[in-house]
């Protein structure tokens, strides 16, 4: 349940309410639809599932479709996220074929307009030319880092992306110069009363720990994602390995299949074979809406890892910052942005990296300490819900005025 | 749009003095550089906005340890051009008796192409380029006013820093007032000292915002007619 928007004031301060409050004056009955690919499952259908309700209590009416498709279309759909990250893939004619009628038959299937139309990541962003009658303001909300993409997924997707009339990137990184539509910054962020985020009880930690048969008195050290190779599993394995030639501990790996992601069982599959008969690996699958299990893992861990190859923004950082937990994560995409290596969390570049910096952690209780008390202050003032609804209020008063400086 | 002596209309209601807000929106301009002379090329073109923001923003974030420079464009040449004496020269701007974006600009100008023809332009690998943002600048009302000094200066103890910006910087620059809101509205109340006090107040010599308003507050309170 999302709560009132009046209740984020004793987490955020009263000021960032009254703007809120203040810039969602004027857009009063505005409609706003959000398109994505999937309801659950990662970070974007997380956060549309707490924003929306935000949106619509500020009175701006906001609606929430996902985009349907085969096994097939997100075949094609993962292998494009690959290829746009950097990743090379082998991309057909019949692959974007696939992708142009999936996008279609949803175009046909759907009530698309408002004044506002946010299409989220590459999945349906060829709407915009399939739709009959382009309605309101598009604007194309990318939450993965295009900054170096396979060439023939960017420019098959440009063709469609030039005719938003804005972007919305994570990071200043992403930002391409290939595209004349105005590209706005708009970090993704956490909800503090969420499930996933709320404060719970020690015995609530205590149960989860007791039900996957993890050891409550021995270092944990975590990782949370979908089972991803860009996620890098197996490169936390390794990392955890040689920790463990030095000192006692254990490894959790936390992951969900999401719909949108066929890939996922096959790197399951992968990591449970490196795992060989180490019963201090534990690889956990959690089904969707397990958040108060993923809050539990995530406050009763030692050490929090984000080994990511590639990463739009890393919402699970966020998190764990929240909690205030030190972090050991990869510097890519909008990792840098939450974690400022020494202050509020650990930046690495290798395996080795991230095992010399996770046995630092666990021998230096006092420092990891103190990363996690800033990092949950860094993650307050810079990636909450609040500041995500404000920043899309202002992008929408951009758009409307096409001024720099907007007196309301 | 200027009102009596410069200040908007809307910042002096029969003297009240009213209190507006801001709200920032980054915006990301696509210009990036990999050497000085690039840098200094965007710098030449780069709108207002741009170029305010990169040197302003830094006082708008919270600060675990106090920043070794106080604007984006030092923070890179030290951080990542390791041209560390030009990073210190970029620190050095006086922003206090800065009227306008372009004598601004100008300036940085001047420092960065005097420095590549004694020092050169050295490229930086890639992944490390500097990214040019700009901002959009929403401004709101606020519910606080003030009609007298002793109102002003409780207001000023108390309000969001994001109106201590507006008043302070936005409205001097990027409203082009030349001169900020307070000093304005105080030297039209005869309070010529303490508004001269606020005017030469140079943020870069203050960790934060709330450090530049303890620094005005005790102006207010040290010069009081």
């Amino acid at each position: 349940m999302v709560l009132p928007l009046r209740k984020y004031e004793k987490v955020v301060g009263k000021e960032e309410i009254d703007d809120i409050l203040a810039l969602s004056e004027k857009l009063r009955g505005k409609r706003i639809q959000h398109i994505n690919s999937t309801a659950v499952g990662g970070g974007v259908a997380e956060i549309l599932a707490r924003m929306v309700p935000l949106l619509n209590e500020v009175g701006i009416r906001t609606t929430w479709d996902i985009i349907k498709g085969g096994g097939d279309f997100f075949k094609v759909t993962k292998a494009f996220h690959n290829a746009l990250h950097g990743k090379s893939e082998k991309i057909d004619k019949n692959m974007f074929d696939i992708y142009l009628r999936n996008n279609e038959i949803n175009a046909e299937n759907m009530n698309i307009g408002a004044d506002f139309v946010f299409i989220h990541d590459p999945q349906p962003a060829a709407l915009i030319d399939t739709v009959k009658r382009k309605r309101g303001k598009w604007i194309w909300r990318c939450h993965i880092d295009v900054s170096r993409p396979q060439l023939d997924v960017w420019q098959f997707l440009k063709k469609f992306i030039k005719r938003y009339d804005a972007a919305i990137f994570s990071t200043p990184f992403f930002a391409r110069k290939d595209l004349s539509i105005r590209q706005f910054m708009v970090p993704p962020s956490i909800d503090p009363f969420s499930e996933k985020n709320r404060e719970i009880s020690e015995k609530e930690i205590q149960t989860v720990l007791e039900k996957y048969d993890i050891n409550p008195n021995k270092p944990i050290i975590t990782q949370i994602s979908r089972f991803d190779r860009l996620k890098d599993p197996s490169g936390v394995i390794k990392a955890y390995r040689i920790v463990k030639q030095h000192m006692d501990c254990q490894l959790v790996l936390t992951g969900s299949f999401a719909t949108d992601d066929p890939e996922g069982l096959e790197v399951y599959r992968e990591i449970h074979k490196m795992k060989r008969n180490d019963k201090d690996i534990h690889i956990l699958v959690l089904p969707p809406f397990s958040d108060l299990e993923i809050n539990a893992l995530q406050r009763a861990s030692t050490v929090i890892v984000q080994k990511s190859i590639k990463e739009g923004f890393g919402l699970t950082v966020a998190e764990a910052l929240w909690k205030k937990k030190p972090v050991v994560a990869t510097a890519t995409g909008g990792i840098t942005l939450q974690v400022k290596n020494g202050l509020t969390g650990c930046l690495v570049y290798s395996i080795e990296g991230a095992a010399y910096k996770i046995k630092y952690l666990l021998n230096n209780p006092e420092f990891a300490k103190k990363l996690g008390t800033r990092g949950r202050e860094y993650v307050r003032q810079n990636f909450l819900l609040t500041r995500h609804l404000r920043n899309y209020l202002t992008v929408i008063h951009a758009i409307e005025n096409e001024s720099n400086i907007i007196n309301l | 749009m200027s009102g009596d002596g410069g200040l908007s209309t809307k910042t002096v209601k029969n003297n009240v003095f009213v209190f507006y807000t801001s709200v920032y929106q980054n915006e990301l301009t696509g210009e990036t550089a990999k050497n000085l002379k690039e840098f200094v090329g965007c710098i030449k073109k780069i709108d207002d906005t741009s170029l305010f923001y990169h040197l302003y923003s830094s006082l708008l974030s919270h600060h675990f340890v106090p920043p070794e420079y106080p604007n984006d464009f030092a923070y890179w040449t030290a951080d990542t051009l390791q041209e560390f004496d030009l990073a210190e020269r970029l620190s050095s701007l006086d922003l206090g008796k800065t009227t306008e974006i372009a004598i601004l600009r100008r300036k940085i100008v001047n420092i960065i192409e005097k420095h590549i023809k004694s020092n050169g332009s050295r490229t930086v690998p890639e992944g490390v380029e500097f990214h040019f943002l700009k901002r959009v600048i929403v401004i709101l009302p606020t519910a606080y006013t003030a009609k007298n000094l002793k109102e002003f200066t409780g207001v000023l103890e108390n309000i969001d820093t994001k109106s201590i910006f507006y008043h302070l910087f936005v409205s001097k620059l990027l409203l082009k007032r030349r001169v900020n809101d307070f000093s304005l509205w105080l030297e039209r109340n005869g309070n010529k000292k303490a508004a001269e006090a606020i005017s030469k107040i140079d943020p870069y010599d203050y960790r934060d915002l709330n450090d530049v308003r303890k620094k005005m507050v005790s102006a207010l309170k040290e010069h009081k007619r």
